[in-house]
């Protein structure tokens, strides 16, 4: 037992003494945090720590969508044992194998109290039934650097609760479930979709696995799956830790054999213990910085605006350095850019034909630009070109 | 989706080759023809394959 200190709407506040040198609060009759000689603690009595960094889900509530800007893309698989995917909202990947519907995905401002703006997945008019081997899979592969302190694949592996908002047009039951970096560990749970077009929040609690091997190094550590689809190759059987490649099971929803169907999440969080607690809302700064670990995209404010000054080589090549606003999970594997741009000496632009990384660091890049007519050891300014143009460092998992 | 592959003279000399990918929606990737660079091995994993310099491939 433990001393209780109660306060209601009859008594107002009531206490209850003992000498087990233990406190308990309580709401109205309900324990909410516990004193103990462990320290402070919740209901469950789980350790009440820092909540800073609690979720290890980062843009889990969809603001940040530095590749897209809100603008809706399309992914579709070429045949139904092609596997290919796309990033959607910041660290947000949606990956399909053999889905040959086209898939629609977009940040949008439809979302619950508390939040802006939520992700959303629409499914082509038309259906498709998917094969054995298929699968539609939004997730999050979250860094093993972040997840290093929950033990898993250690006999002291700590429990994990993920809490979301789901909006869906097809009722019915979705599984959420986890999987570590060599797809041979997975545990399934599921959550029901009540009321169709309805915001609904979902939590799921799950043990960690004491098992397998979970990387904590700045790898894969815990991949979080939100299956839309998947074939009978995925099911198994739910809440339990499984070997192999499992994201699913029998009696889920099929996403892509509804017409136009939509689906929607937001305000994802991951976090230790066995309760949800509140959605941890970060500065905006803070969560793009947050971001920008794994993807950043430079946009230009204006046609003038330079990347960089760039030292020419040869006649044909340009090399400079684009620093990074914050240190990269990895050094960027690749770059994406607009179309446009060009080097600039005064007078007109001469198009720069291609961009590459010649050196990839994780602070900064050396970029080579190919073009034309390039003077040895002059300094060249690199123009977007336009006013709307973009350069993006590719760091994810 | 088209694709040719480019070498550029590295900072210290050496010849690299990359990959540039026209998405098609008028933006561009690129990144080494390199076994330890992920973004290459996803995408020969999706059955591409280098061409010779400047061979563009449907």
């Amino acid at each position: 037992m433990a001393t209780i200190i109660n306060a209601d709407t009859s008594n107002g506040l009531k206490l209850t003494s003992d000498t087990s040198g233990d406190l308990e609060l309580q709401s109205g009759g309900t324990t909410k945090a516990k004193i103990t000689s462990s320290g402070l603690q919740n209901a469950s009595g789980s350790a009440i720590t820092s909540q800073a960094g609690k979720n290890k889900i980062i843009n889990g509530d969809m603001r940040i969508d530095q590749r897209n800007g809100g603008a809706s893309n399309t992914l579709v698989g070429t045949s139904t044992s092609h596997s290919t995917s796309a990033m959607m909202t910041d660290r947000w990947q949606l990956f399909l194998h053999g889905i040959t519907n086209a898939q629609t995905y977009q940040q949008v401002t439809d979302a619950p109290a508390g939040f802006s703006h939520s992700l959303k997945i629409t499914n082509n008019s038309t259906t498709q039934s998917v094969g054995a081997g298929n699968a539609l899979t939004p997730r999050q592969k979250i860094e093993g650097l972040n997840t290093a302190h929950l033990n898993w694949g250690t006999s002291d592996a700590k429990t994990i609760t993920i809490s979301f908002w789901v909006k869906a047009s097809v009722t019915g039951t979705y599984p959420v479930s986890i999987s570590n970096n060599a797809f041979d560990r997975a545990y399934v749970s599921t959550y029901t979709v009540s009321s169709a077009n309805t915001w609904e929040k979902k939590t799921v609690t799950i043990a960690g696995d004491t098992s397998g091997t979970w990387l904590t190094s700045n790898s894969l550590g815990i991949n979080v799956m939100f299956g839309l689809d998947a074939g009978t190759n995925f099911d198994t059987t739910a809440n339990e830790w499984v070997a192999g490649s499992k994201r699913s099971i029998s009696s889920n929803v099929h996403f892509v054999a509804n017409a136009s169907a939509t689906w929607q999440i937001t305000g994802v969080q991951l976090e230790e213990g066995t309760s949800a607690t509140p959605f941890e809302h970060l500065q905006y700064g803070h969560q793009l910085a947050l971001c920008q670990r794994y993807y950043y995209q430079w946009n230009t404010s204006s046609a003038n605006n330079f990347l960089m000054f760039a030292m020419g080589v040869g006649t044909t090549a340009l090399y400079g350095d684009v620093k990074f606003p914050t240190t990269m999970r990895s050094n960027p594997s690749s770059v994406t850019y607009g179309s446009g741009w060009g080097r600039w000496l005064g007078g007109a632009l001469t198009t720069i034909s291609a961009i590459a990384i010649a050196e990839s660091g994780t602070t900064s890049v050396t970029l080579n630009c190919t073009t034309t007519g390039v003077t040895a050891e002059k300094m060249y300014g690199v123009l977007p070109g336009g006013a709307t143009n973009y350069i993006g460092f590719n760091s994810e998992l | 989706m088209t694709y040719k592959k480019i070498t550029i003279e590295s900072v210290n000399g050496a010849n690299q080759e990359h990959i540039i990918i026209d998405n098609g929606d008028g933006s561009f990737t690129s990144f080494p023809v390199d076994d330890t660079n992920q973004e290459y091995l996803v995408w020969v994993a999706e059955d591409n394959t280098p061409q010779e310099t400047d061979e563009e491939n449907a």
